[in-house]
């Protein structure tokens, strides 16, 4: 942790489950807020288009804003969503999340965690 | 294809040392206890009163008058937290002062009193409950607001026009809390009403303390550190604190008739405001040490003599 510039940096232990609601819903009620929340993904040629869906673990990953790439090595994948990130910042972002490709994969007896996420250049 | 997802960097708006200039040692900031955690504080406020009458020099006394507080808190959410604080004091006599209560055969009127030693007695249970219903968070700035009520039940003889709900009153007691920071600098402004409920005595006594309008303004300051390394730092946080009420007039009764109070000074009207500096230190960045010292600014206050002195300790209890 950073306590100047209030970074925190955290590493999950491999073969636990990961929820990031749950990691950001902590630090909401413990009375502050996430201005931002960045996740580094290690792909190996994943190739994604705007409104791709990526499935991983018990979570779906909804790019939002991206051009079509080839993502390889560690990338680092930014959440969106209001517990992810200002206010303003979530207003911008609010009107593109509307049709997800990830809805089809979200909903139903086996329901996955849906997270909306872009890539920032 | 293999995909393995490893770590997380969270940018948070607030970090945990930087809202140390809002823990104000005499009101409450806009933000809450973290959910689920249990906070205790022990805290005295003391002073020396002479014998008060406005009509004598003080011939007794002076006496050590001391009220003793068990805070305990808990968050309920991120945004709802809920106080129960205890109080023991010897602030008042085990009954209503006699000399409120003459009777000259034609009307029921109250004298002026000269207050001596009391003994310490429990006073009763204060609940409080702050709800946050608006927040602006930003890097190491934010504004928020937050609503509270408070229920306080307590069976004391207070005999003052000057209501409390820490110790002296039961009542009820409601306001909005609004506080600004802005890095090591915090301000916070409370405005709030008290209704204190009547007290009754089986000879047919009755006290009801004015109904009255409380406001302060709270300004703090992170001292130290001026850069942190670690949660071990301990913190200095300097604060100046306004606190003001402004109340009815008592009313009295002896069996269901009024009681003429004309020339009584405790049991007018009043609007009285006192200035509190303090220092804080917070130790490993939990435990927390208030001191402050009370002077009088505007008005008389009858429910105390300044300086008053305050001191208190405060530790946060995490669950899991």
């Amino acid at each position: 942790m950073d306590l100047n510039k209030h970074i925190a940096e955290v590493n999950f232990k491999s073969g636990k489950e990961i929820v990031l609601e749950m990691l950001a819903q902590k630090v909401i009620d413990a009375g502050f807020s996430v201005r931002s929340m960045d996740v580094l993904f290690d792909f190996n040629n994943l190739s994604i288009i705007n409104n791709y869906c990526y499935e991983f673990d018990k979570s779906l990953f909804n790019f939002i804003g991206v051009k079509e790439q080839t993502l390889k090595n560690s990338v680092s994948i930014h959440l969106i969503g209001q517990n992810y990130m200002s206010k303003s910042e979530f207003k911008k972002w609010k009107k593109l999340i509307t049709n997800p490709a990830c809805n089809a994969f979200a909903n139903g007896p086996f329901s996955k965690k849906l997270y909306f996420v872009t890539i920032q250049e | 294809m293999k995909h393995a997802f490893f770590i997380c960097f969270l940018l948070l708006s607030i970090a945990v040392p930087t809202l140390g200039q809002e823990l104000f040692p005499n009101s409450e900031s806009a933000s809450n206890v973290p959910k689920g955690v249990i906070g205790v504080r022990l805290s005295t406020e003391d002073y020396n009163i002479l014998n008060f009458s406005p009509f004598s020099t003080p011939t007794i006394g002076p006496y050590f008058r001391s009220m003793d507080c068990l805070k305990l808190m808990y968050g309920l959410g991120a945004k709802w937290s809920v106080y129960a604080t205890s109080t023991v004091s010897n602030h008042h006599d085990s009954k209503l002062p006699a000399g409120y209560f003459s009777d000259d055969g034609k009307v029921y009127h109250s004298h002026n009193i000269l207050k001596g030693a009391y003994p310490f007695l429990f006073e009763g249970v204060n609940i409080y409950s702050k709800y946050r219903f608006l927040t602006f968070d930003d890097n190491e700035s934010h504004i928020r607001m937050a609503m509270y009520n408070e229920l306080s039940l307590n069976h004391v003889a207070h005999d003052e026009a000057e209501p409390s709900l820490i110790g002296d009153n039961s009542g009820f007691g409601s306001g909005i809390i609004i506080t600004k920071l802005k890095n090591k600098f915090a301000a916070s402004l409370t405005t709030g009403f008290i209704i204190p409920f009547k007290y009754s005595e089986s000879q047919g006594h009755e006290f009801t303390s004015g109904n009255a309008f409380n406001y302060s303004l709270s300004l703090g300051y992170k001292a130290f550190p001026f850069t942190y390394k670690n949660y071990e730092q301990t913190n200095l946080n300097v604060y100046v604190e306004l606190m003001g009420v402004d109340y009815g007039k008592a009313t009295l009764g002896w069996n269901g008739k009024n009681v003429n109070i004309t020339g009584v000074y405790a049991l007018q009207a009043g609007n009285v405001i006192d200035i509190r500096p303090g220092l804080q230190l917070i130790i490993k960045s939990n435990l927390r040490l208030d001191f402050s010292t009370a002077y009088s600014l505007i008005g008389t206050s009858y429910t105390k003599i300044f300086p008053v002195y305050y001191l208190g300790i405060q530790r946060y209890f995490y669950l899991k």
